[in-house]
């Protein structure tokens, strides 16, 4: 062989050990998950196919509904609040004061720990009789004292409360680099000419720091479509079915319902959800960026 | 070079095509290993000890009979066969995800010979992975409300050990107090909740936040749809009625005049089971829905005794449902079949029974009766013999229906209004899985 | 010019401090109910008795919890390790081949960023059955490489890229073979990509609940955050289970320690890694 192709082959070891790995653990399965997804399989016994019967069910399935409208309410309610927060939080720890890396540290700490974790604290916290009632008895909200996690509107707004909680360091870290990035004199000539502050944010701000917030979205709405810890240890998709993510249905279809093939059924469809909405927003806000 | 990427393309098809005929491959497999270890017992039985294997998820060191309960059966089986040996527990049991593990090994051929299993008479029938049993001694004992849980197209595929289902277990002394009884319709029963009210005492509290509790309320009132029809089960398996109806509507409406009449503890979604039973035994609250294996445990941890009541509709039908918490049965694997059924004496015999479900456990079996020493679980006992039994309903709607019924249950419990979608949504994943049900 | 710190300042710095307040206080929450009785976990405000340490007993007493901890430092471990190298050499070969066969891998392993794992789930399962690898920590190891390969693969590829070309150009001029090249020069130019991987990802691994839930289901091969779920009892003859949640809270309390640990340690490196990438596009 001449050194050419016995380097390319060289080369093709290299890569050879990781490429099998996603070949047989994410690819193929993935492709038997597409041929199960037009069986009735049950998880143990032979299956049988059962053409497009169900896909047609899953457009018609309630509960599939629900979950995708609660998976969608919590994506878009999650960018709402979580990005101008971290941006708010962001800025104030660019400026100058002191004591900074403490508080960037302690805001960062949620991210670090397990979402089981986060869950069984939060869980304790918002229990009837629990910190967060009393508080509010304390400083005499007790009419506004319920059972947060088992009150059908509001759960799903405790979650995605408790997920920005979580999620805020790690959106925070990013805007703040971002924001590091953005030279000080730009800001200064602003203000020479008598821009406001919003006109900064506005014009130099967002502009500049653009490849950020297509990363920070892009990571936010993808874990966010897939969302399954928190709801499922915290209130198991109730009360009702106020708080079921796509996720956990698929969970359910395949190890509690015994209906495997319609779970891989529902886990394409997520997959092409999340691509098309993922390519959707990376065009959107790319289109957006602006480099210095 | 295109030609790599097309042999990527080529393997994963063949990889994918290879597993689809993997179920094939595992059983031609476990015929071959079956003649091999048939050929090896037959050599065997010259000299070598044979050995049986037993697997149940309850026998591990937490629960107290457990080691009487093996002697036992040793004792018992011994007698017939003295030199095998008695392999206990090959799965591990301590996470509750024993049937998942068994679940791999039958569909490997690795499971144990004799096996307890619970929910999955369907799943194991169609596979054909249990022994028939139907010309036994076992065919004419099998107490009726537990028969769509062992017998499969008509061939009994396991005894039914354990038998429990739901009810309401009261506190005997708040109902002594307050000069209250057993209620025999449902208005009683609400009259109950009003005096118990008055008193500032919560009626009803179950401990939601640990979720299975949920599915207690709707699976304790099915009197009001078998006091409507009680062969509602066939007559919607055969089309003739849905889910959606009358006898649904009045169980959970009656279940929201609960809700609305304060009879249910407001903050009963974040209460765990643990706080509930504590509630329930510091007088606190009077009623659970709840199961037999209460009784013990608060009477163990509380010293109070409790009473048992079986939720009556509003025209005073009870039907006492129930449903068979473990069956046990052989591996069709398992070649020697004698040795098998003796195995399933010793299990089943009266004298094992008695030490297995001495903590407020129940037989399927009819003519064996568990001797209980506490007033609540002899009540539940007579009861469940006695009383007019059914099936309960979580045998004859598939799973995803009846999570649709306990999320209704939350959504009522939650303060918002019976929503007749879910008992909807309850009749479409009914019609997409009922073919996962044992019925004909 | 403005004293350093200004009025705003001052703001800020309340704002910042209620703020904290928000976040300190759940971790509190978990440190005291780490130490009450069970009867108390869901009162509010009842001050345990700290030298009531019944709940840790209880952890370090069940017969699954030191496996758990083993197991999860193992997995992690080797996982990180794996990951490190077969990454490192893939995205290498990866920034330095421009045949249209690799430009197809590149796209394969885009494809595998995509795939969610809700849709392998039932299917990998089975393949643990037919590989008899089930419940083993080891498959554990495979399925973590096999879905989160690409994204190391990527940033090793994109900063072997930055390095220039020359160093090896040099090197193989002076007679070194691909493989030597590699492990003597490049992978140690590649120390801040490694390090960036290892941080980022150390977390996923670490923390992973669902993972362990599906894959490692018989309760005797536990991660600490399983053995956190499965922290419960069996209630008489059903298989009915309630949570014990004093040691459930102690055992979150020493599951997060570590990787709290981990993080403090390093923070400059993780967070300005993390988001390199990010800024500059």
């Amino acid at each position: 062989m001449s050194s050419q192709r016995s380097d390319y082959w060289k080369r093709i070891l290299f890569i050879l050990p990781s490429l099998l790995l996603v070949a047989l653990f994410v690819l193929y399965p993935f492709v038997q998950g597409i041929l199960y997804s037009f069986t009735n399989w049950d998880g143990i016994s032979i299956s049988r196919f059962v053409g497009l019967e169900n896909y047609i069910n899953l457009f018609k399935d309630a509960s599939f509904k629900k979950a995708l409208a609660n998976t969608i309410f919590f994506t878009v309610a999650l960018v709402i609040i979580m990005n101008p927060l971290a941006l708010l939080m962001a800025s104030l720890l660019n400026s100058k004061i002191i004591g900074k890396h403490v508080f960037r540290t302690l805001i960062y700490i949620p991210t670090t720990i397990s979402l089981i974790v986060v869950s069984n604290i939060w869980t304790i916290i918002l229990t009837f009789n629990g910190y967060f009632n009393k508080l509010l008895e304390l400083i005499g909200l007790e009419k506004y004292v319920i059972d947060w996690l088992g009150n059908y509107d509001l759960a799903p707004i405790v979650i995605v409360l408790i997920i920005v909680w979580q999620g805020l360091g790690n959106s925070m870290v990013f805007y703040l680099a971002a924001l590091q990035g953005v030279p000080a004199e730009l800001y200064e000539s602003a203000k020479i000419d008598g821009a406001t502050k919003w006109n900064n944010f506005r014009y130099i701000t967002l502009p500049l720091i653009m490849t950020t917030v297509t990363v920070v979205l892009f990571l936010q709405i993808s874990s966010m479509l897939k969302i399954f810890d928190i709801p499922y240890i915290m209130t198991s998709g109730g009360p009702g079915d106020a708080t079921m993510t796509v996720t956990m249905l698929i969970y359910n279809q395949a190890f509690k319902f015994n209906t495997a093939g319609y779970a891989t059924t529902t886990g394409i469809v997520l997959m092409v959800f999340s691509i098309i909405v993922s390519s959707l927003q990376t065009k959107i806000t790319g289109a957006k960026e602006v480099s210095y | 070079m295109k030609k790599i990427v097309s042999l990527l393309l080529v393997i994963t098809l063949l990889l994918s095509l290879a597993a689809c005929s993997t179920q094939t491959n595992n059983d031609n497999q476990g015929e071959t290993k079956q003649q091999e270890s048939t050929a090896q017992n037959e050599t065997g039985a010259v000299g070598e000890a044979k050995k049986i294997s037993v697997a149940h998820w309850m026998l591990t060191s937490s629960f107290p009979s457990a080691q009487a309960y093996m002697e036992n059966v040793e004792q018992i089986f011994k007698e017939s066969y003295p030199d095998v040996e008695i392999e206990w527990n090959p799965i591990p049991s301590e996470s509750g995800k024993y049937h998942d593990l068994l679940k791999a090994q039958l569909a490997t051929n690795s499971a144990p010979d004799v096996f307890f299993h619970q929910n999955a008479i369907v799943q194991f029938g169609k596979a054909e992975y249990l022994t028939d049993l139907s010309d036994q001694e076992w065919m004419g004992r099998i107490l009726e409300s537990t028969s769509k849980d062992v017998i499969y197209e008509g061939k009994l595929l396991g005894i039914p050990v354990d038998v429990s289902g739901w009810g309401v277990f009261y506190n005997q002394e708040i109902f002594d107090e307050y000069d209250l009884s057993e209620p025999k319709t449902f208005d009683e029963l609400l009259d109950v909740c009003n005096t118990l009210i008055e008193n500032d005492i919560t009626p009803f509290n179950m401990g939601f936040k640990d979720t299975w509790p949920q599915d207690g309320p709707w699976l304790s009132m099915s009197s009001f749809i078998y006091g409507m029809d009680d062969n509602f089960p066939q007559e919607l398996y055969d089309g003739n009625k849905i889910i959606n109806s009358e006898e649904f509507t009045a169980m959970f409406q009656a279940f929201e005049e609960l809700v609305t009449s304060g009879a249910i503890s407001k903050s009963i979604m974040s209460t765990t089971y643990d706080q509930a039973a504590q509630e329930f035994g510091e007088g606190k609250v009077a009623m659970q829905i709840n199961g037999p294996w209460c009784v013990q445990q608060i009477y163990d941890t509380y010293g109070k005794e409790v009473g048992y009541f079986n939720i009556p509709d509003r025209d005073g039908n009870v039907y006492m449902t129930s449903i068979t918490n473990s069956t046990v049965s052989i591996n069709s694997k398992f070649e020697d079949k004698e040795m098998g059924l003796a195995m399933l004496k010793a299990l089943t015999d009266e004298t094992s029974l008695q030490i297995l479900l001495s903590d407020s456990g129940y037989c399927g079996l009819k003519d064996v009766e568990i001797e209980q020493t506490l007033a609540g679980a002899k009540a539940y006992g007579e009861a469940l013999v006695n009383d007019k039994s059914a099936m309960q309903t979580n045998v004859w709607i598939p799973a995803s229906a009846g999570e649709k019924l306990t999320q209704l249950t939350t959504l009522i419990c939650s303060g918002k209004t019976f929503d007749a979608a879910y008992l909807e949504a309850a009749d479409e994943a009914y019609q997409k899985d009922k073919e996962l049900l044992n019925m004909q | 010019m403005k004293s350093k710190y200004s009025k705003s300042s001052v703001l800020i710095t309340m704002i910042l401090i209620i703020f904290s307040a928000i976040y300190l206080f759940p971790l509190l929450v978990l440190i005291l109910s780490s130490f009450k009785e069970e009867q108390y976990i869901f009162e509010a405000f009842h001050m345990p008795d700290f030298g009531y340490i019944e709940n840790y007993v209880k952890v370090f007493a069940s017969p699954t919890f030191w496996g758990s901890l083993v197991n999860t430092l193992i997995i992690c471990t080797i996982t990180l390790v794996c990951s490190v190298f077969l990454a490192s050499m893939a995205g290498y070969a990866l920034a330095r081949s421009k045949e249209r066969s690799f430009k197809t891998i590149r796209l394969v392993y885009m494809m595998a960023l995509v795939v969610p794992a809700q849709a392998n789930m039932m299917i990998l399962y089975k393949l643990g059955i037919f590989l008899n690898l089930i419940n083993q920590p080891v498959y554990l190891i495979l399925i973590y490489l096999g879905s989160n390969i690409s994204y190391s693969v990527m940033i090793y590829s994109a900063f072997t890229k930055s390095i220039h070309r020359e160093i090896e150009e040099a090197a193989r001029i002076d007679g070194c073979g691909r493989l030597k090249l590699f492990t003597n020069v490049i992978f140690p130019l590649l120390r801040p990509a490694s390090g960036t991987v290892i941080a980022t990802t150390i977390f996923w691994y670490w923390n992973d609940f669902q993972g362990p839930l599906i894959y490692l289901s018989d309760g005797k091969h536990n991660t600490l955050m399983l053995e956190i779920y499965n922290f419960k009892e069996i209630i008489g003859t059903t298989s009915f289970a309630r949570t014990a949640w004093g040691p459930v809270s102690a055992l979150c309390l020493i599951a997060s320690l570590p990787i709290i640990l981990f993080f403090l340690l390093n923070q400059k490196r993780l967070l300005s890694g993390m988001t390199a990438g990010a800024v500059k596009g």
